[in-house]
């Protein structure tokens, strides 16, 4: 009896077993459930596929982007505004992923592992939540970019908050195309994509930054170097890269003013694969990016078997190279704040993020120094009066189709630490001609809005 | 606010308050709960004295060490009878033994498991190995009573009284052990078992110093009786051979301890 | 201290089941709802009277056990009176009829050699309902495993369950007098035979586990459970290779329920996303959307809980299985017969292992094999059944017998 009795204790095993089993189930569900609750099938939250009750979003100065009135889920009464922001706010079927209303859903609905979606059921709503966008900063650039295709970024590299993302095409909530799925003409291309955090462009000579910056900490006689441009740079066995001009000699800085192909390509065959490589991911090539809670589409670069012709390619932003346009803002943040740190983006208004390392302070003061001088020198600073503006213009070839232009740069004042990317899609010409107007226009009213209407940034923060 | 949600809008914080207090209330007793048995009744071997407890309300007895009292007799069955009390009632169960178990004498039916009752103070024999059986109980009774009415009942400090030991009719022989240099002799009867040894509980006992305690044992089985060296330290020679397993023994055999030379004859 | 103190803890049973009570008797449209309100009146009555009756008449010390049971019973009552009132009436006739049961079960066992006596007709009719079953057994939900008398569904393999572990137990004198587990094996496979024949795989390893638990208690050879073990997996194995469709659509969405949400794991999503929205306190009873998926209240019914009644609660709930079953082992250690030990550690490992194939299947731990959570999921053979089994590990507390002796 005694030993049939001993037996017993090893059932102590399935207790055991259980009890662990609760436990990872418990925190399985603490894990997940703010993932979990916000499935559409959800009759908490939704009603035939549509979020139903959810917090108010407003942009940082408080104008209601969308809210839930009697049930009904609300945008702003302004057509602009709805289209400028679309991106930003998302739809409410989930369709624009990194927007608002899908990757903030459970702070939206007020949801909380304690309570549930009490609250929401009680109040019939959720939480607000004020984002960092200026809607008026997002009208102006969605009409600067006019028919274009693309995108305009404007990102704070001070405290990471992002004032202006819109992306283009875009379409009214309240009067969604009929034919958005049916279409073949390519007019809703990525319609349902914000650009500037989920794009991947070919960078072309906005990349020459990457290259310029891989120079810098790798040959010590930069500075003092001068590159000869006959129009094309060619390697060993004849294969070339064409320059846009015959710029003849030119030093470093000058190099970068004319975007020389040149000069870049032969740097970045003469860099080697290695280094490039090392230098690109240091600068968030292919790393991934967080933003709130989604990720940015990830920048790729990859000369790791490349051949020099190909390297050359990449140097001059060609090759494979893609890049997300948030995260060419990043970079130039980096520059901007010459310390090679810039806050991660954020759509939350206040919200402090992590500082991300691009790259040294020496490179990034050496490049804030050339990139002004771009400006300064170059493209003239009566393209940006009163701005500071430093930054880079580029032209990327996409084959088979017109280049896309872009220009990516930052205001060098105190009041004004903005950045900013602008993509048009397909545009044509030289980056120089679409590309600076269209920033200009976005950073004259960014001058407008918190320079000119307040004595600085801080104050109005 | 309805009656209703009224309710729960307190009710939401104290159910589970409440169902905590329960569930952990009543589990922690459920934990706590049920204490062991303990020790309610003991075998006493009669040949060495041996005190083995009852623990818990039954209790398997036999050869195999799967038993909750292993008796390594050779006599013995690996799973020879059980010990139950149920309803305050102490049962004998023989298991189907091969050698019988016996109650005072009686047989115990192995071919149906019918019990037989067994009281404190009664003889349990399984095969040839002999106890005596004691309710805790009874004992406890017994030794309250013990100054004041019946101190005759004891023997000494020994907490069992002692009954008389009532042997089944197949043990109920004896032997005459002889040393062949003095001629003192020496007979028993009435018993299954003989122990030879220098302690005061020995049957026969040789007060030597180089005689272990419990030295050697003769036994009755089925065939006849047997002799068996209890690891003793300076051994025991049957007819002039070291004894290393069990022998049985025939009338006229000389068994030497120590230079302590005994013949060994069955009774009739 | 021995009990659990019973007036408090029979207060504290009282005040949880009028806050819950209350919300299906007083629904919130103003309607009352009598049927709730007079099963309220005599459940707390039945609860009042057995803890004064026990405590104070028979003097028993420890009522922890039907304690845990009485919370477990009036959570099931109040979830299928928040369905419909005449569930709940349903539910309760099931509960009275399992308490009884439980009555009638403990007084069989007080006695072991009559309870020896019951052990083989128990076998014969669980072997013959079982087929009787297989062969009049109607079609629900793609398992035959209901039997209908006049209006009245029972799952006679809920009820095989009590025969399956008093056929397994067995007094030491039995065992060591015939040790062989054959006709114990052949008993019990063929029980597992016929479930599997009935489509009721969750049941079918259900008894398995349990078979498991009875074939150590009574051998204790760890080598020959795990032959019995590796010999039932090979036939199992068998059986899939056989039948896979029926098999293999069960196991098709495991722990891809997402990729399945609107076909196969419908429920199993349906659990996670609505028990995560009730949060830790719950969202109230008759609150949910989750009572509106299929067998909400009985397979699903972990999720109901963690939705209307809160994760706390439902955790809670699971916790008890945890108590009930340690509490099974402590009693087999100090149990007046090997009957006692075998059946209280074979009911409460069913009981524990029932919990964990239905929580755990639920929420896509677990293959999902519907079976229910004892005591809780409404239903009345499983509910009676679950009362029965509870009588095995109460005949092995000591203290249930105490009084009972002294007073012959």
């Amino acid at each position: 009896m005694n030993r049939i009795s001993r037996r017993s204790y090893i059932m102590y095993f399935f207790a055991f077993a259980f009890f662990i089993g609760l436990m990872i189930l418990f925190f399985t569900m603490e894990a997940n459930s703010g993932k979990w609750v916000v499935k559409d099938y959800n009759k908490h939250l939704y009603s035939n596929g549509e979020l139903l009750a959810a917090g108010t979003i407003t942009d940082r100065y408080g104008v209601v982007l969308a809210q839930t009135v009697d049930g009904e889920r609300k945008y702003n009464d302004d057509y602009k505004v709805r289209t400028a922001t679309l991106h930003v706010v998302g739809d409410t079927a989930g369709f624009i992923s990194t927007g608002v209303h899908s990757s903030m859903k459970s702070q939206l609905t007020g949801y909380s592992l304690l309570n549930g979606v009490y609250k929401l059921k009680k109040n019939g709503t959720g939480n607000d939540i004020q984002l960092s966008i200026d809607s008026r900063l997002c009208v102006t650039a969605m009409d600067a970019l006019g028919n274009n295709k693309g995108t305009i970024g404007v990102y704070n590299y001070k405290t990471g908050e992002v004032y202006c993302a819109v992306s283009l095409p875009t379409y009214d909530p309240y009067d969604k195309p009929k034919d958005i799925m049916t279409d073949d003409t390519g007019k809703y291309e990525g319609i349902y994509m914000n650009r500037y955090f989920s794009g991947l462009y070919t960078p072309g000579s906005t990349f020459k930054i990457v290259t310029a910056c891989c120079a810098i900490d790798n040959l010590i006689d930069i500075n003092t170097r001068t590159f000869t441009c006959n129009g094309a740079w060619v390697n060993k066995v004849g294969n070339k890269v064409t320059c846009n001009g015959v710029h003849g000699t030119l030093n470093f800085e000058q190099a970068l003013q004319h975007s020389c192909n040149t000069a870049f390509a032969s740097l970045a065959a003469e860099l080697g694969n290695e280094k490039m490589q090392k230098t690109a991911e240091e600068c968030g090539f292919n790393k991934k990016i967080y933003v709130d809670n989604f990720k940015l589409a990830t920048s790729y670069y990859d000369v790791s078997d490349a051949y020099d012709i190909d390297r050359a390619w990449s140097g001059i932003g060609q090759y494979t190279t893609l890049i997300n346009p948030c995260h060419s803002t990043m970079m130039v943040g980096a520059i901007a704040n010459k310390t090679g740190y810039t806050p991660v983006p954020t759509l939350i208004k206040g919200k402090n993020t992590s500082k991300m390392n691009f790259m040294g302070s020496v490179s990034a003061k050496k490049l804030n120094q050339m990139l002004r001088s771009n400006v300064e020198n170059y493209y003239g600073d009566n393209r940006f009066p009163n701005l500071v503006m430093c930054g880079k213009t580029g032209t990327a070839e996409v084959s088979g189709k017109k280049p896309h232009t872009w220009f990516v740069g930052y205001s060098q004042r105190d009041d004004l630490p903005l950045a900013i990317v602008v993509v048009c899609e397909n545009s044509g010409g030289f980056g120089i001609d679409v590309a600076i107007p269209i920033a200009n226009t976005v950073m004259q009213k960014a001058y407008e809005l918190y320079v000119l209407a307040y004595a600085n940034l801080g104050e109005e923060g | 606010m309805t009656n209703s949600a009224f309710i729960f809008s307190f009710g939401r914080w104290i159910l589970p308050i409440i169902a905590f207090y329960i569930i952990f209330g009543c589990g922690i007793s459920l934990i706590r709960g049920n204490k062991k048995t303990g020790t309610i009744g003991y075998l006493v071997n009669s040949a060495n004295g041996d005190q083995l407890p009852l623990i818990g309300f039954e209790t398997a007895i036999g050869r195999s060490n799967a038993c909750d009292i292993t008796l390594t007799y050779t006599t013995v069955s690996r799973f020879h009878a059980v010990l139950t009390k149920r309803h305050g009632k102490w049962l004998l169960f023989d298991t189907h033994s091969k050698t019988g178990t016996f109650v005072n004498g009686e047989k115990v039916d192995d071919v149906f498991l019918h019990p037989t009752e067994v009281k404190s103070g009664d003889t349990l024999v399984f095969g040839n190995a002999i106890f005596a059986f004691y309710d805790l109980e009874d004992l406890q009774k017994a030794e309250a009573q013990k100054s004041k009415e019946n101190p005759a009942l004891f023997e000494g400090d020994e907490k069992f009284y002692t009954g008389d030991i009532i042997l089944p009719e197949h043990l109920k022989t004896g032997c005459t052990l002889k040393n062949c240099i003095t001629g003192a002799e020496v007979s028993i009867d009435n018993s299954a078992s003989v122990l030879i040894g220098r302690s005061d509980e020995a049957d026969v006992q040789i007060a030597s110093p180089a005689v272990s305690r419990s030295h050697a044992l003769l036994s009755r089985s089925d065939e006849g009786w047997v002799i068996e060296d209890l690891d003793s330290k300076s051994g025991t020679l049957l007819n002039g051979e070291e004894l290393t397993e069990i022998k049985p023994l025939k009338d006229g055999d000389i068994i030497e301890i120590c230079g302590f030379t005994i013949r060994f004859t069955e009774n009739a | 201290m021995s009990g659990t103190r019973w007036f408090p803890t029979m207060l504290l049973i009282s005040i949880f089941q009028v806050i819950t009570f209350y919300q299906v008797i007083f629904s919130a449209d103003g309607t009352l709802n009598m049927a709730a309100a007079i099963v309220f009146v005599i459940f707390t009555a039945i609860e009042w009277l057995w803890s004064v009756v026990s405590t104070i008449f028979l003097k028993k010390s420890s009522l922890a056990l039907e304690y845990i049971a009485f919370f477990l019973t009036g959570i099931s009552l109040v979830v299928a009176g928040s369905v419909k009132g005449s569930l709940m009436v349903k539910q309760f006739i099931a509960v009275v009829i399992g308490f009884v049961c439980y009555v009638v079960l403990l007084y069989i066992v007080s006695d072991v050699e009559r309870a020896e006596k019951f052990r083989k007709p128990f076998a014969i009719a669980s072997i013959a309902v079982l087929v009787f079953t297989l062969i009049f057994a109607k079609n629900i939900n793609g398992a035959y495993n209901w039997i209908s008398f006049g209006g009245f569904a029972v799952q006679p393999s809920e009820l095989v369950k009590v025969s399956f572990i008093f056929v397994g137990a067995a007094t030491l004198e039995k065992l060591q007098s015939k040790r062989s587990l054959t006709q114990y094996v052949i008993f019990a496979a063929a029980c597992i035979a016929l479930l599997f024949l009935m489509r009721d795989l969750g049941t079918a390893l259900i008894f398995f586990f349990t078979f498991v638990v009875l074939a150590f208690m009574r051998s204790g050879d760890v080598r020959t459970i795990i032959f019995l073990i590796l010999g039932a997996a090979m036939l199992a194995g068998l059986v899939v290779l056989m039948r896979s469709d029926y098999i293999m659509n069960r196991f098709a969405t495991y722990r891809h329920v997402w990729d399945y949400a609107t076909g196969k794991g419908y429920q199993q999503t349906r659990v996670l996303t609505y028990s995560v929205s009730g949060g830790l306190l719950g969202l109230g009873i008759g609150n949910g959307h989750l009572r509106d998926v299929f067998a909400a209240t009985e397979d699903l019914i972990f999720g109901v809980l963690c939705e209307e009644w809160g994760m706390l609660i439902a955790f809670l709930v699971a916790q008890a299985f945890i108590f009930i079953f340690i509490h099974s082992i402590r009693c087999a250690k100090g149990a007046r017969s090997a009957f006692y030990s075998i059946a209280s550690c074979a009911a409460g490992g069913l009981l524990l292992f029932q919990a964990a194939l239905n929580i755990f299947g639920v929420t896509d731990f677990l293959p999902m094999t519907g079976v229910t959570l004892p005591f809780v999921s409404r239903g009345g053979s499983s509910t009676i059944s679950c009362w029965a089994l509870l009588a095995f590990i109460k005949a092995a507390d000591n203290r249930t017998w105490a009084e009972v002796k002294k007073k012959k």
